[in-house]
């Protein structure tokens, strides 16, 4: 069993994690974007970079909680995030190889 | 438009994904693959900078959050690849069907809370029938996958009703869990090429400020309003697209 103190530290790295990412991210694609007007090369790069940041907060958000866990040795909630994480990230493997089917259009 | 759908989707407590996908798909002409695409990368962002906000107050349940989405990332990675093998006018079906299906359920909290006047706070609660809730959780993060959406009107009925968690800790934990399930089907989408960065990065923009500036103006405005608007605009939306599978126009 945890306490409230515990539950409130898990809260407050994983908000910190979930904030940080989020105004990274938009702060990124709002600079893409406006560079994208100037310089195109350049604009694009970092248009991509925040919307990978956007996408992978929320895995990131998993490692941070899955640490957390560890540090508290709450095991069972430690192997809960490890099964996510797996899920997310044979996905997104998945995705990058390129395997998978071409739409109709 | 990111900034409306994001302010009133903070308003009335759900993402924009409802409102996003059919806009983009009926009005400004984008393929309804690509559609879904852009509205899942919407609703992270609208998930993260929200949730940030509920797990710092502790509103969320996170370890409760954590085991559904054993089952919602699961659901979406499935759902993605699905989606993959369907077509356009099917999708649209299915999607109005979920519109039809979310502006009942919001008719009914319209109706359920009119005469709350006062912040009830939250009682102590013990989490029940897990095996249910995971159940749940792999069709809401399937429909996530399949539909661009987070998939909340899914999942707080479920907790709120099956599992004895409180209203609020429902959606809070909802949206907690929002972020991730999209973002494993997202992944499914980019690799397919289907989320086009010119159209997102406006959109992305727009319900981020517009979710900021909902939980902003949320205490001054009455929700109940703001959930009728919505009810109305998400009943027009799925009468809007099953007509336009209907005559074929879609």
């Amino acid at each position: 069993m945890t306490t409230a103190q515990e539950h409130r530290e898990e809260g407050r790295i994983l908000g910190l994690t979930l904030r940080l990412g989020s105004y990274g991210s938009v702060a990124l694609i709002v600079m893409g974007t406006l560079l994208g007007f100037v310089h195109t090369g350049i604009g694009d790069t970092v248009l991509r970079a925040g919307f990978l940041l956007l996408m992978f907060t929320p895995a990131l958000r998993i490692i941070v909680a899955g640490i957390v866990y560890l540090r508290e040795k709450d095991y069972r909630y430690a192997l809960v995030s490890l099964v996510v994480l797996s899920i997310v990230t044979a996905t997104s493997v998945l995705a990058m190889m390129k395997i998978l089917p071409q739409l109709e259009k | 438009m990111g900034l409306l759908a994001g302010g009133i989707g903070a308003l009335a407590g759900i993402g924009g994904g409802i409102i996003i996908t059919p806009v983009l798909a009926m009005y400004l002409g984008v393929p309804m693959h690509q559609a879904i695409g852009v509205s899942l990368t919407a609703v992270i962002a609208t998930s993260t900078a929200t949730s940030s906000v509920y797990v710092e107050r502790g509103l969320s349940n996170i370890r409760l959050g954590m085991t559904l989405e054993m089952a919602t990332t699961l659901g979406a990675a499935i759902a993605a690849i699905v989606a993959g093998y369907i077509n356009r006018r099917t999708l649209a079906v299915m999607f109005s069907l979920f519109l039809i299906y979310t502006a009942t359920s919001m008719v009914k909290k319209a109706w359920g809370t009119r005469n709350q006047k006062h912040d009830p706070g939250i009682p102590p609660y013990e989490v029940k029938r897990y095996p249910l809730g995971l159940g749940a959780s792999l069709l809401a993060g399937g429909f996530s996958g399949l539909l661009g959406i987070g998939g909340g009107p899914v999942k707080v009925p479920i907790m709120y009703l099956f599992m004895g968690v409180p209203l609020r800790v429902a959606t809070a934990t909802s949206n907690f869990m929002i972020g991730v399930t999209a973002a494993t089907s997202a992944y499914i989408y980019y690799g397919r090429g289907d989320i086009h960065l010119d159209i997102a990065a406006p959109i992305v923009i727009g319900v981020f400020a517009g979710s900021l500036l909902g939980a902003r103006l949320a205490p001054k405005v009455k929700a109940t309003y703001v959930l009728w608007l919505l009810i109305g605009v998400t009943a027009y939306l799925a009468v809007t697209m099953l007509y336009k599978v209907w005559v074929g126009k879609f």
